[in-house]
């Protein structure tokens, strides 16, 4: 209908950043590398080494990388569903997605903590030798139930006495403690006592054989099988966000619709397979910091948690974007309604996973799957230092936005939609830290809070590499699709 | 389908001669820019009973009409918020508080139990909270169906704009502004002209 009258106003769009703005980029990247260099320093002069870094790097990839995954994600819904609204947005999607690679090179110290099997951040990770005997049942559980009814069969298998390699005396110290405190309360103590956790480290006994953590050493959790995924995951989601990018930069200089057509004949298949190579991520990587405790929800939740600050990050971008004057043209109050709706949306849904995978185990109330919670501080009985983290996810990440972002006035507001999009964005690294934070023990101590100079240095240096390698990657081409078949209808959106 | 037929044609060949009530009039478009910009002339001589009629939604019409945001997002709020309330007091009632029928209602012989479940507290919030939520999404849907119902005032089964063969159309390939005459400013002439103006093919009246 009104097409022409469209392409006038499309021709006063400003899509491309202004000269000067990929140094900006590149100018951050170079402070976030500065950053985690510093928190590096930093940590290796404190009490803990290197581990310290290590655990506090992952912790600061893990968001960035679950906003990326879950961008990857919504490029293909987005193409699978013909989408008409989001296509002038999707540029910055796309970008977000092609991140993938930058943090993947900074998940190396994470994954050379597993090569070097020292338990640094995995628990698993540490060599263990099964034992000779077998209790017949090939469940875990009921093996180590087992052991605690007299078999005296726990095979003390000592790393020194095998003379596997030379263990640094701090090392193994963390050995100790990472693995101690990870069994499961009682397992290893011969003793079930309730209320979990029992966590406190024994002294005077070198290594606890974990039957259940031993088990899944030599299989899905090898190390090398471990670290080959891995990088398989990374490289195909890199794959992937690679190809549905550059295409899309294709389009802008040929306008072939075909590529369009091409993109989203092979979204669903591409579809399938990325959402469940992020669900694995989440359960690699993520899950397994606890070897013991399993939901197949995780993988959801990291996605919906990813999702949820994704769109907080997408109405930030644009709020910023068009406060200097781009893309004033092509994205509207519709636009911003409509990705107030997703953030609203995944407010919702993000609350209904995380109330679910939470309500299950509660009230199963199985110590298999409790003592998570109860490290957490979710417990009323025994709340910890991370018991206001809890308390932010429910308050903060959901009753309070969920009223405060309901109305459409609000999502239409460009203050508004900003004011929560940083509400829930600081939520979401609430989220990230109560996800891995609690699965490191200090020797001595649990549940003990950190978070402190290399946590935030983590957080924020891989913050300021991810937005300014960002900022780079938008810089070098168009803020939008420019010759996107759907360009016109994207521009057409109303909100009824 | 030639069942009914306007009245007029009766009229000529019949003693009692039948002056139909004029209820309004009819412009037929074959364009949405039309009919959407007719709309805002419309809008803007200060029509209040008319109505735009499209086989299929119309982007910017909702602007073009000056209608006013509908007020069903807030009932839809309170079917809500009554249907959280209503999941609390029932999960309690019936789980927790022995609590019988007061006097008037004693006949229904209602009465609540403390049911014991799994060692969990008699009013255990995360147990109840998918009543809870089953219960506002259930209120809020019945909210949208029914006030979406009373406040387009329907089922309507009747409407006079049945009788025009061309009317049909507008389930197809037509646009139509339907101009009630019970309107302050109707006019049957100024208004026909005003609409005839924005490029209607056709406009005719509709009769009782």
């Amino acid at each position: 209908m009104g097409s022409h009258s469209h392409a006038n106003r499309l021709d006063s769009d400003v899509t491309r950043l202004r000269p000067g703005n990929g140094g900006i980029g590149i100018f951050l990247m170079l402070a976030g590398l500065a950053g985690v260099i510093v928190a590096a320093i930093v940590s290796y002069t404190g009490a803990h080494d290197l581990v310290r870094f290590y655990r506090a790097l992952l912790f600061g990839v893990a968001g960035y990388l679950a906003i990326s995954c879950s961008a990857l994600l919504f490029v293909l819904i987005n193409h699978l569903v013909r989408a008409g609204w989001i296509t002038n947005v999707r540029r910055v999607l796309e970008t977000l997605a092609i991140q993938i690679p930058l943090l993947g090179i900074l998940l190396i110290p994470t994954i050379i903590t597993v090569a070097k099997q020292d338990g640094t951040i995995y628990s698993w990770a540490v060599p263990s030798d099964t034992p000779e005997v077998h209790h017949g049942a090939g469940d875990a559980h009921a093996a180590t139930a087992g052991d605690q009814h007299g078999a005296p069969a726990a095979p003390h298998v000592d790393n020194h006495a095998a003379g596997a390699k030379p263990v640094h005396t701090e090392t193994a110290k963390l050995q100790h403690v990472g693995k101690t405190d990870n069994i499961i309360p009682g397992y290893h103590a011969g003793e079930v006592s309730l209320p979990y956790p029992n966590e406190q480290v024994r002294p005077g006994v070198e290594r606890d054989f974990d039957r259940l953590v031993a088990e899944k050493n030599h299989g899905w959790l090898k190390p090398a099988f471990w670290i080959f995924r891995i990088i398989a995951y990374l490289a195909i989601l890199t794959w992937v966000a690679w190809y549905y990018r550059s295409r899309s930069i294709a389009q802008d200089a040929t306008g072939d619709v075909d590529i369009s057509s091409n993109l989203q004949k092979i979204s669903g298949p591409l579809l399938m397979a990325c959402g469940l190579i992020v669900t694995f991520i989440a359960f690699d990587m993520f899950m397994s910091l606890d070897p013991h405790w399993f939901s197949t929800m995780y993988g959801v939740y990291f996605f919906a948690s990813g999702t949820q600050a994704m769109w907080a990050v997408m109405c930030l971008t644009f709020i910023i974007l068009q406060s200097r004057g781009y893309l004033k043209e092509s994205i509207g109050t519709e636009h911003f309604h409509d990705m107030g709706k997703m953030l609203w949306a995944f407010i919702v849904f993000f609350a209904y996973i995380a109330f679910s995978q939470y309500m299950l185990q509660w009230y199963a109330n199985m110590p298999e799957e409790t003592f998570w919670y109860d490290k957490r501080g979710y417990s009323t009985a025994h709340p910890n230092g991370y018991t206001p983290f809890a308390l932010i996810l429910l308050i903060g990440r959901f009753i309070i936005p969920f009223l405060g972002l309901v109305s459409r006035h609000v999502k239409r507001n460009r203050f508004g939609l900003g004011f929560w999009s940083v509400w829930l964005l600081a939520c979401f690294f609430c989220d990230i830290y109560l996800l891995i934070m609690p699965e490191f023990h200090w020797a001595g101590t649990t549940h003990e809070l950190r978070f402190g100079l290399p946590e935030f240095l983590c957080v924020a240096g891989v913050g300021a590499l991810w937005l300014g390698n960002m900022i780079r990657m938008l810089a070098a081409n168009a803020l939008r699709p420019l010759r996107d078949p759907r360009v016109h209808e994207s521009l057409a959106i109303q909100n009824i | 389908m030639e069942a009914i037929q306007p009245t007029a044609d009766h009229a000529t060949s019949s003693i009692d001669v039948i002056v139909p009530t004029v209820v309004g009039l009819c412009a037929e478009f074959d364009d949405v820019t039309a009919v959407t910009e007719t709309a805002a002339r419309v809008r803007d001589a200060g029509f209040k009973y008319w109505d735009v009629h499209s086989p299929f939604p119309i982007h910017g019409i909702d602007h073009a009409m000056g209608i006013r945001p509908t007020i069903l997002p807030v009932l839809v709020l309170m079917g809500g918020l009554t249907g959280c309330l209503f999941g609390i007091t029932m999960t309690a009632w019936i789980n927790a508080f022995e609590f019988k029928m007061p006097a008037p209602f004693n006949w229904t012989n209602l009465q609540g139990y403390q049911f014991f479940i799994s060692g969990k507290p008699l009013w255990s919030l995360p147990a109840f909270i998918p009543v809870i939520f089953e219960c506002t999404v259930l209120f809020s849907a019945l909210t949208t169906v029914f006030g979406m119902l009373l406040l387009n005032k329907l089922p309507m089964l009747y409407n006079p704009l049945f009788r025009l063969k061309n009317f049909r159309r507008a389930t197809s390939d037509r646009f139509f502004i339907v101009i009630d005459a019970g309107d302050p400013n109707f006019d049957r002439q100024k208004t026909a002209e005003l609409l005839r103006s924005g490029g209607a093919v056709s406009v005719e009246t509709v009769d009782e």
